[in-house]
């Protein structure tokens, strides 16, 4: 998780301590469509794995992204 | 992982554009709609891994000159000849953003060209350019993200094969163009 909020905060521009599970574009300024872009690359780049078109338009918070990288094998401890 | 829609549409008129944060209503300038160029039309699917695009073209006083006024950044390292002689240089220096720009270039007129729609961009600047030289401006592409069609690119500015700009560009292409 810690390796997933630094790559948010570093994307989005917010502190890591903000960041939890219902964290999402509703509720963080900087999650605009053109940061979720960056962030997917990003993610992909960082955890080595590529995620689908359905993936990328079905998550809508933090915690849907832990789960969409644990259905790719990404490990996220605490 | 997206909140709202990208906003850049033209509307069908020809001409340029001044990039605006998303929120904002795209500016057109009558006085810009001149054709002196022709983009590159890449496709997503005409882009592959390892691909390289360059261009090349020297640094001319009058253009730095230019940058300096238009940015107001007349820094006597840039601009000043008495200066620029007793720093370790000997000489003034080119402006380090000026040469970062020629990569909104490489991706704006080369790869992906006319449908590029500028994500982001690192610059690291390892050695100083001098008015007079001649650049290479390179971009090599390291990735794609199907799933978002987001292009990565490792941007570089060489002097003399020797690289004095690096960084990192991602790029998406607009569809509606």
């Amino acid at each position: 998780m810690k390796r997933l909020k630094a790559i948010l905060s570093d994307v989005l521009e917010i502190d890591e301590d903000s960041i939890n599970d219902e964290t999402s574009p509703e509720n963080v300024e900087t999650w605009d469509s053109l940061n979720g872009l960056v962030l997917v690359t990003e993610l992909e780049s960082q955890f080595n794995i590529k995620f689908s078109m359905e993936e990328v338009t079905s998550v809508k918070c933090v915690g849907e992204i832990k789960k969409a990288l644990e259905g790719h094998g990404v490990v996220l401890s605490e | 992982m997206f909140k709202g829609h990208l906003s850049f549409a033209g509307g069908g008129r020809s001409g340029i554009y001044f990039c605006l944060p998303s929120s904002e209503k795209p500016v057109f300038n009558p006085n810009m709609t001149k054709k002196i160029h022709q983009p590159a039309t890449l496709n997503y699917s005409d882009i592959e891994i390892g691909a390289v695009y360059e261009f090349s073209k020297r640094i001319t006083e009058a253009e730095v000159d230019a940058f300096a006024h238009l940015t107001g950044d007349f820094n006597p390292l840039h601009c000043d000849p008495s200066y620029g002689e007793k720093t370790q240089f000997h000489r003034n220096i080119v402006h380090g953003m000026l040469v970062g720009s020629l990569f909104s270039t490489l991706v704006g007129m080369h790869c992906p060209g006319k449908k590029c729609l500028y994500l982001s961009q690192t610059l690291r600047f390892k050695k100083p350019i001098f008015m007079g030289d001649e650049v290479l401006v390179r971009g090599t592409v390291t990735d794609k993200s199907d799933s978002v069609k987001v292009i990565t690119i490792k941007t570089e500015v060489l002097v003399d094969q020797v690289v004095t700009v690096s960084g990192e560009a991602k790029v998406t292409l607009l569809e509606a163009v």
